[in-house]
Order: C-alpha cells, then structure tokens, then sequence
C-alpha cells in the first residue's frame, strides 16, 4: 500500500518504535540514504553514508559520475528532508521517506536507464543505525504502473522504513524545483490522479479538481504534457478527467472534460458567491473571498441577535399568560394581584441567564454609510452620507419610529459630507434589531436624497 | 478541500444563514404584533420632568451672534418622547439649518447645542431667534 507521506522533517520526528528516530537527526550522522548508493555492492549503504558526509561539502566536483550523482543525491535529500513536514505521515509505524528529484536539477543527468539501475536494488539489510528497518526498493520497471509501491517488502509492518522510488524522478524534467515542491507537498494529502492508476488506492482523497490545476499546471507548462511522460512507467494525462476518489460530502463530483470548463466553473462560482454578498467592494478573487467571511460573520452574529430576542418575547408572552391566568384564578384578593404585577415589570432582563445582547454590522449605499452597534439595549448609530443634505431631521424622525430614545447626538458637517454619531436607547420592549435599524436607515436616507435636488440645499 | 469546494461551501452556507435570518425576523415581526408596552413609556416621561424639577434645570434657551451669519444657539428643555424631533421638524420649517450640533441628555434634561443659519440665505438677528425658539419651545 502506498504511504501517503512526505519526507521526514527530522526535528519534528515522532518517536519511531525503533531507532529510527535517533537515525532521521540533522546532517550527521545523515539520514539513512537508501537512495543513492551505487551499483556495485549491496552493503554499499554504509559506504554510502560515509560517502554523502564527505561530499556534503561540495556537490558540484564531477568527478566519478554514478558517486557524484549519488553524492548530489544524497545531499539533496538531505536539504529535502530539512524542508518537509512530518505531519502527513499517518501512521508512524509505518515510516515512508520519499525521494524526491527536482533537486537533481543542477546535478548532471546521467541517461535514465543509469539512474533507474541506481535504483534497483532489492532489499537492503539493515545496517547498525536502522536495527530493525529494511530499505527497499522494487524494480522500476515492474509492469503495473504503479505496481512499484504494491511491491514494498517490509520486514515488519511495525518498524519497517521503505523508501519510495519517486514517480517522476527518471522522468527528464526541465528544472522546477519550487513548482515540483509546491506539488509534493500538495501531494500526500490530496495524491495524484493518474491515468493508469483508476483501481488501485494508492491515492487516498479526493484527488480530483486540485492536483492538476496547482501542480500538475505547474508542472507540465503547456498543455502537452502527454508527450513527455509516455514511458512506461508512469503517464500523466493533461486533459484527463478527475478520478472523482472517495469524496465524503455526498456531493456529486464533477468530471470536466477540459480543464477550461473546469476555470469557467470556478470563475462562476466566484462570481455567485460575489453576487451573494451585499457590499461587493472590488473583483478581484482575494477580495471576494474576504467579502465573502465578513459578510457571513455578520450574519451569525445577526442569528445569534435575532434568536435572543425572539426567545425574549417567547418568554415574555408566556410569563404574561401566565400571570393572567393566575390572576383570574385569583379574584378579590387586592395583595396578591399587585405583588402579580410587579414582576411584570421586566420580564426581558431576568430571563437573558446572562448573556449580553450585541450585534453590530455595516451597510453601505453609494453616497451613505451605517454603523450600528447594539449592546444589551443601547444602541450607537454612525451615519456618513456623502451629499450635502441635512438629514438630522429625517433620521430623528426614523428613530423614533423604530423606538429608540434619543441620549446623545453629536455631528455635523464636515468638509463634503454630513457624518453623525447618535447614541440611544431601546425603548423597553421594542425588539427591534441591527440590521432592521441599518435597512430602514439607509433606505430613509437615500429616498431623501433622491428626492431633493441637490441644488435645493444650501 | 480544494478551492472549487470551499467556494461551494460557502455558497451554501451563505445561503443558509440568508435563509435563517430571515425566518427569525418573520417570527419576531409576527410576535410584535402583540405586545403591549404603551404602560411603559408613560412612566418614563413622567420620571423624567421630576428629575429635572428635583436638580433645578429650567427650561431655557440662549443665542449669540458667532461670524457674520451664523448664530450659536443652546437650548435646554425637558425630555419626552419624539420632543427633539418636534423641535428640529420646527427649526427647519421656520428656516433654521442646524449646521454642527449636538445633543446630550442628562436627568431627564435635553441640552441642545448648535450652530445655525438661516436656510434661505437671509440673516438672523439675535432677538428675532430666541423669541422664536421659545415659542417653539413652548408648542412642541
């Protein structure tokens, strides 16, 4: 089964069962490099080892090319490892360190067929700093195209460490490294789609809209990324349809035929969710998105207001049922029908257990801006309005509509515009809430303006 | 969770909480209709002009000449409902613009500060506006 994991990071390593964890330590003693040892013997692994800590220094002598390029290797799985994460590992028992090539950009390419030899090795026994681990590599050229990672032996399920042979890496890539490590990092938590790899589980997630558009886009530069891969071993389709795997929503996946429909449907959807938001400020996508988790902060926030206050009058009307039905049953007796009465008196406060009443949004309108904040009962209101009319009468007007007792007015006019701050209070027992406030604000004020010539003012 | 699906999401999502609000007002509006809270804003004008009597706050109303056409005006006057509205609605049919103002409250008191001139271009005199506020006064 193949691993859905990164490169150890190994500072942050999880304690392995075994010694592995004191092996994946920073630069010496160095990572166990499966990877690059050479042809020539099977217990190369140490002399390995010692080879990649001498060469560490420089990597750019070229001197014997199978060493050098194991050398280079070396070194660059170890700068690799430094730069991934362990937290895609799954399971730590179960320790994956996959190799990654892009590195290999600036080190001389030695022809493919060498460098897969490099790889083919079987099993390696495990030297004095893996005790229990076996590193392992299957025959690139295995028939399934991914049959490679079917194929890793591992000693014991528990303590085993394999190394995978990267996909990509014979693959004679132009040099990416950082769209490459852009993709093998998205890697593991969302796998590939791979056209010949429809029935095994190889890639856990939903692997469909994503991995093509960020790493396969930045991989494969134009759109015939066909052509380059066909060997056998691996191929990657450009236009292929997404493999649609294991989505949990219950959603239907879509499958697109080309990866333009596939930009036109995300382009619509953002423009839906532009659409959605009452304030839209600018195009662009970041600004949408911003838009877009205000707005349904705002909108919790007004849930959580309306719901208080509906549950305020719930209270309120049954406090008042019942006490009516006791004060029938009661009759004549004067004492107790004005003790009833008293508590009629506040039903809202008692029951609120507490919590605070508040809420506070914003709307805008082209020539006005509202802001109101509600606390408990008290309500600030901050009013902008970009023309020249004085609208302290209107808004005093709609203020006492809505049942609100003026304490405190402050504002004027300012430069162009007209900007006032009013401060009031919530009648008892209106429940009369922000947005309502800001909606009818707004509204009042822009019919106003409409409706006077602007040459009428002063 | 790829960008296609968060932006789904939050469609929906959206849509959802557009969905609740709306609900919840519709139940709140159609709870309205039935209260009956007239007894309590009796109580609190009532309370009002006693404080005000109790700390000695008199009604009152003051104008000065500031600039050439603006005049500075201060008034004092009890506290009632919709009174301020009143008292503006007033000012403006008569030809007073209230430039800066400002307006605080206190027991039971409503002090009214403002710079004003005369919305038809004309120039108001110092006398000619405190009579005029006080008549004003005195009607709302």
């Amino acid at each position: 089964m193949y691993e859905e994991t990164g490169c150890f990071d190994p500072n942050s390593m999880v304690e392995g069962p075994d010694g592995l964890s004191q092996v994946l330590k920073p630069p010496p003693p160095p990572v166990p490099l499966m990877a690059g040892s050479t042809t020539n013997s099977h217990n190369s692994f140490e002399d390995n080892i010692k080879l990649s800590a001498e060469e560490l220094s420089y990597h750019h002598c070229n001197p014997h090319q199978e060493v050098d390029a194991s050398a280079a290797m070396d070194i660059q799985l170890q700068n690799q490892q430094m730069a991934f994460n362990t937290h895609l590992m799954q399971d730590s028992s179960n320790q994956v360190l996959a190799f990654a090539s892009s590195s290999l950009a600036d080190a001389s390419y030695t022809p493919t067929a060498d460098l897969l030899n490099l790889f083919h090795l079987p099993r390696c026994s495990a030297s004095s700093l893996l005790p229990n681990s076996s590193i392992s590599f299957t025959n690139p050229t295995h028939t399934t195209p991914l049959g490679l990672v079917g194929d890793l032996p591992m000693t014991d399920t528990a303590s085993a460490s394999s190394i995978l042979y990267d996909p990509l890496f014979h693959l004679n890539l132009p040099p990416q490294p950082p769209l490459f490590r852009e993709l093998f990092q998205s890697l593991p938590s969302h796998g590939y789609s791979l056209s010949g790899s429809r029935d095994s589980s190889l890639f856990g997630g939903g692997g469909d809209d994503h991995v093509e558009g960020s790493g396969g886009g930045g991989l494969y530069q134009d759109g015939d990324g066909e052509q380059q891969f066909d060997n056998g071993v691996l191929e990657f389709t450009w236009d292929m349809a997404c493999m649609g795997k294991g989505r949990k929503s219950g959603k239907i996946t879509k499958h697109f035929a080309t990866e333009r429909q596939r930009r036109q449907h995300l382009t619509d959807k953002y423009q839906a969710l532009r659409d959605l938001v009452p304030n839209p400020t600018k195009n662009d996508r970041a600004s949408v998105v911003g838009d877009a988790i205000n707005y349904i902060k705002e909108l919790l926030r007004n849930v959580n207001e309306l719901k208080i206050l509906v549950e305020r009058k719930r209270c309120a009307r049954e406090r008042r049922k019942r006490l009516k039905t006791e004060e029938d049953s009661i009759g004549n007796n004067v004492h107790e029908s004005s003790s009833i009465m008293k508590p009629l008196g506040d039903p809202d406060q008692s029951f609120n257990n507490g919590s605070l009443r508040s809420s506070w949004l914003q709307r805008k309108s082209k020539d006005t801006e509202v802001d109101v904040r509600i606390v408990d009962d008290e309500v600030t209101i901050k009013l902008v309005q970009r023309k020249k009319i004085n609208c302290l009468l209107i808004v005093s007007k709609v203020l006492d509509e809505l049942q609100l007792d003026l304490h405190h007015v402050a504002g004027g006019h300012i430069g162009d515009y007209y900007s006032f701050l009013f401060n009031t209070k919530i009648y008892e027992g209106s429940s009369v809430y922000a947005s309502a406030i800001a909606n009818k604000l707004i509204e009042v004020v822009d019919r106003h303006y409409a409706s006077t010539p602007s040459s009428g003012c002063y | 969770m790829n960008k296609a699906t968060i932006i789904e999401d939050a469609i929906t999502y959206i849509q959802e909480l557009q969905q609740n609000v709306k609900l919840l007002s519709d139940q709140l509006l159609e709870m309205e209709g039935s209260s009956e809270e007239a007894v309590q804003t009796r109580s609190d004008d009532i309370n009002a002009a006693e404080e005000m009597k109790q700390c000695g706050i008199m009604e009152d109303v003051q104008v000065t000449n500031i600039d050439r056409n603006k005049l500075w005006i201060k008034i004092i006057l009890e506290k009632k409902r919709g009174r301020f509205t009143r008292l503006i609605e007033a000012m403006t049919y008569l030809g007073l613009e209230l430039t800066d103002t400002n307006v605080a409250t206190s027991k039971g008191a409503m002090l009214v500060s403002s710079c004003v001139e005369g919305s038809y271009g004309d120039t108001l005199t110092v006398e000619q506006t405190k009579d005029l506020l006080l008549e004003i006064i005195k009607s709302i």
